[in-house]
């Protein structure tokens, strides 16, 4: 009785309809929290939850305890495949709804397998860079190198105030400080600057401070922490580590935006000052630590030979330096020693390289006249993403369209014999 | 179900730590490749403080035989440079207001250039050659690195400090150590005036914009006098020279010689935001910076037009090396916000206080209906 209960309740339609219902309160509401909180953390706050305590809207704040999406799509897709089991006929009859509800679940079942394991980076290369790694573009990790070991803390265990204990290291990580988002600046000679942050390393060079947080997608968050190192006999020393030191990126960033004031070879130095290895020896072993986006290594490299900026002609004028940009190529080595692959790929806008799992978009780029003039060095950006479920969506439409047609003709077909018949 | 088990598995894996070996010693941030030389500076970057050399007396000076003159820079206020059989030296003249950071950080700086290990504070004095400049004594550091050599003299001049550095090939350098030095004893100030007002507490934090990552923080349009809003000043307080970012700025002295500052200045927006205002005012004095959480506590006070925060520390004076207290009001308004800073000898800070705050309520805003 109770299981019949129980198998009613799951497979009824009833259910089907209040969880879409919910799902569009979910959209609608989460829709409009992406102006206030930007679309990362409405996305975290709504979509990739289960319960939604709390919503942030028109600059207030207002008590809402609601399902969220991961509660709403995975009680969907239960209630789906109950449904899908426990009526399921095999006649002809029924033969386009179950093809529809086949592609529906495979389209649920698809979104949660990307939301699992799809990843987004980037590949930031220079001319004549290689690279056998992508980067993040929205998670960092703390690394300690000793040799070729390496130690990866994703920054998300990182708390203010906490120690951590890692098994690899021999020394336990304490958090002093730890900003979400951060300023560099140099810490000039001559000019009045207070005492440094911490008592090592790049810190004695740059101050770091703290800045409110970015939300919009075209901003991205730069976190810095000030970690103290404690061996078994005492505190190491503490030391400062941030993003803008670990991401070559905006190492080139501060270069570039300090070499138009002071010149190409203190800006140089600048750069190289605040990229500089920080490091701590303990029991005879170095480890060198940094915080910088995530990498996912490949087990292939890509070498940039040469970033392409085109402009249409006769759109580069004295108010408009930048011109109207026409195209934006990379020209890339690619070279996969175990297969031996050594190849030229041109990777440009609408013709991304698939290779590996994986798909290189030309994303951002730093080439061309204006780069060329400011003595820039060329680079390119692309966008590297892996989505192991990028076709069910396609197939689950697909699905969906086929099981809607088969039925409307079996009814059609069904309507016109019975209309000649009669 | 156990399909869609083992992907949640696999996607929560993503947070735990990694332990994994690479093939090369790939870990940290690869080197920034070298780069043409861009054209020399015109303009300091956001982040760095210009300084005000307008009112500091004029240098008079013989230039030794072999220097090249060259025209002076936003920082420089006399350039030279020496070349000799390929090798080149380049000698500079900086004066900056107040400690200018301390002897220390400067010479550990010089030390760094030449790829020299900092020293300790101890160690300083040993170093420091004796010399005499317009009478009065200057400390000269003599910093031979690999293949780079730097002469370079700290001299205090009232609340203004200078540098005369002298840098490049090493064999040069060496060799024209004596004509620095006679160029050193040739140097004559012209009449005392202010010491330059270059203040990096007036600067909002920052530091040179990055493309596509965040905006620097605009300065309210120049200030005319029909802009400004008005107070009633108290009677003990003078009117000081405005120095760069200032919309106002008096003095407060006491007869027993302590003292005390009131500046007033007004950023366009939130000015940079609370957070990193507070924490420029509390590096001033030595503290450390405070988190998002301590902000809340701050009290606040109603003042014409709106609701102020306030801001009370007391530390030591980076200049001075004096203790020092800081009271500071952050107003946002119509737009901009104003910063009133009173910040000098505690006692002093203490007795202006309630005149400070009557100041700051007694306020009239140009653009505040």
């Amino acid at each position: 009785m109770l299981i019949k209960k129980i198998v009613g309740c799951f497979t009824s339609l009833k259910l089907t309809c209040a969880l879409l219902a919910c799902a569009i309160v979910v959209v609608f509401v989460g829709t409009l929290a992406q102006v206030d909180d930007g679309l990362y953390a409405a996305q975290a706050h709504y979509f990739r939850q289960w319960i939604i305590v709390g919503a942030h809207l028109f600059g207030r704040e207002i008590p809402f305890l609601f399902p969220g999406g991961y509660l709403i799509g995975v009680l969907l897709l239960v209630n789906l495949i109950c449904a899908h089991i426990y009526r399921f006929q095999l006649t002809t009859k029924k033969i386009g709804i179950q093809i529809a509800h086949a592609g529906v679940i495979l389209l649920l079942v698809g979104q949660l397998v990307t939301d699992m394991l799809a990843r987004e980076m980037q590949m930031y290369l220079s001319e004549g860079g290689t690279k056998n790694y992508s980067e993040s573009v929205t998670d960092y990790e703390l690394i300690f190198a000793n040799g070729d070991q390496v130690t990866a803390i994703p920054s998300k265990l990182l708390k203010q105030g906490d120690e951590l204990k890692i098994d690899s290291l021999p020394f336990a990580i304490r958090v002093n400080t730890l900003w979400k988002n951060s300023d560099v600046s140099f810490r000039a000679p001559m000019v009045q600057n207070g005492p440094p942050m911490a008592s090592n390393g790049i810190a004695l060079d740059f101050d770091f401070m703290q800045k409110p947080d970015v939300k919009t997608t075209d901003e991205k968050n730069i976190p810095t922490a000030i970690i103290e190192l404690i061996g078994p006999n005492g505190p190491l020393g503490s030391w400062a580590v941030s993003d803008w030191a670990g991401d070559a990126s905006l190492v080139e960033a501060v270069r570039n935006s300090y070499a138009q004031e002071l010149g190409g070879d203190m800006a140089h130095n600048i750069a190289t000052w605040l990229a500089s290895p920080q490091s701590v020896e303990m029991g005879g072993q170095k480890f060198t630590f940094v915080l910088r986006p995530t990498r996912i290594y490949h087990p292939f490299s890509l070498t940039l030979h040469k970033a392409t900026h085109t402009d249409y002609p006769g759109t580069i004028s004295s108010p408009e330096p930048e011109g109207i940009p026409k195209d934006f190529r990379s020209r890339v080595q690619l070279t996969y020693p175990r297969t031996g692959e050594n190849c030229e790929v041109e990777i440009s806008m609408n013709h991304p390289l698939r290779y590996d799992g994986l798909t290189f978009y030309q994303y951002q780029m730093d080439a061309g006249q204006v780069a060329e003039q400011a003595g820039r060095v060329p680079s390119s950006v692309l966008s590297v993403v892996r989505n192991p479920s990028w076709l069910t969506p396609y197939i689950g439409c697909a699905m969906v369209g086929a099981g809607l047609l088969i039925q409307f003709l079996t009814h059609l077909v069904k309507f016109v014999s019975k209309r000649k018949t009669k | 179900m156990a399909a869609a088990l083992a992907v949640l598995s696999a996607g929560c894996n993503r947070d735990g730590v990694k332990v994994y070996h690479v093939e090369n010693a790939d870990t940290t941030t690869p080197p920034p490749p070298a780069a043409a030389p861009a054209a020399m500076p015109a303009t300091m970057p956001a982040g760095l403080p210009v300084p005000d050399t307008s009112t500091l007396p004029k240098l008079k000076y013989t230039v030794p035989d072999g220097w090249q003159e060259k025209t002076p820079t936003e920082m420089r206020v006399a350039s030279f440079g020496i070349s000799e059989n390929g090798k080149s030296a380049d000698v500079s003249v900086i004066p900056l207001g107040g400690m200018a950071g301390g002897d220390l950080a400067n010479v550990n700086r010089w030390r760094g250039q030449v790829g020299l290990q900092r020293l300790a504070d101890a160690d300083l004095q040993q170093l420091a050659e004796k010399v005499e400049i317009a009478g009065q004594p200057a400390d000269l550091y003599d910093i031979a690195g690999t293949g780079q050599r730097i002469v370079g003299v700290i001299f205090h001049n009232g609340d203004a400090t200078w540098f005369f550095k002298m840098t490049g090939d090493a064999d040069l350098v060496e060799k024209q150590k004596p004509a620095f030095v006679s160029f050193l004893k040739s140097l004559q100030f012209g009449e005392p005036v202010a010491p330059s007002t270059m203040d990096l507490s007036q600067l909002p934090s920052g530091h040179p914009a990055i493309p596509g990552i965040s905006a620097g923080n605009p300065t309210a349009p120049a200030a005319d006098a029909s802009s400004l809003p008005t107070w009633t000043i108290p009677a003990d307080w003078q009117s000081a020279p405005l120095s760069q970012f200032l919309v106002a700025k008096f003095s407060i002295a006491v007869t027993d010689g302590s003292q005390a500052a009131v500046n007033v200045s007004s950023l366009a927006g939130d000015g940079g935001g609370l957070m990193p205002n507070v924490n420029r005012w509390r590096a001033q004095l030595g503290l450390s910076p405070v988190s998002d959480a301590d902000l809340s506590n701050l009290p606040t006070m109603d003042v014409s037009g709106g609701t102020a925060t306030l801001v009370d520390i007391s530390g030591t004076d980076g200049r001075t090396g004096k203790p020092a207290r800081l009271i500071g009001v952050v107003l946002p308004l119509g737009g901009q916000t104003w910063f009133y800073k009173l910040m000098g000898d505690e006692s002093v800070v203490a007795q202006q206080k309630d005149a400070f705050t009557k100041f700051i309520q007694s306020a009239k805003y140009p653009d505040a209906h």
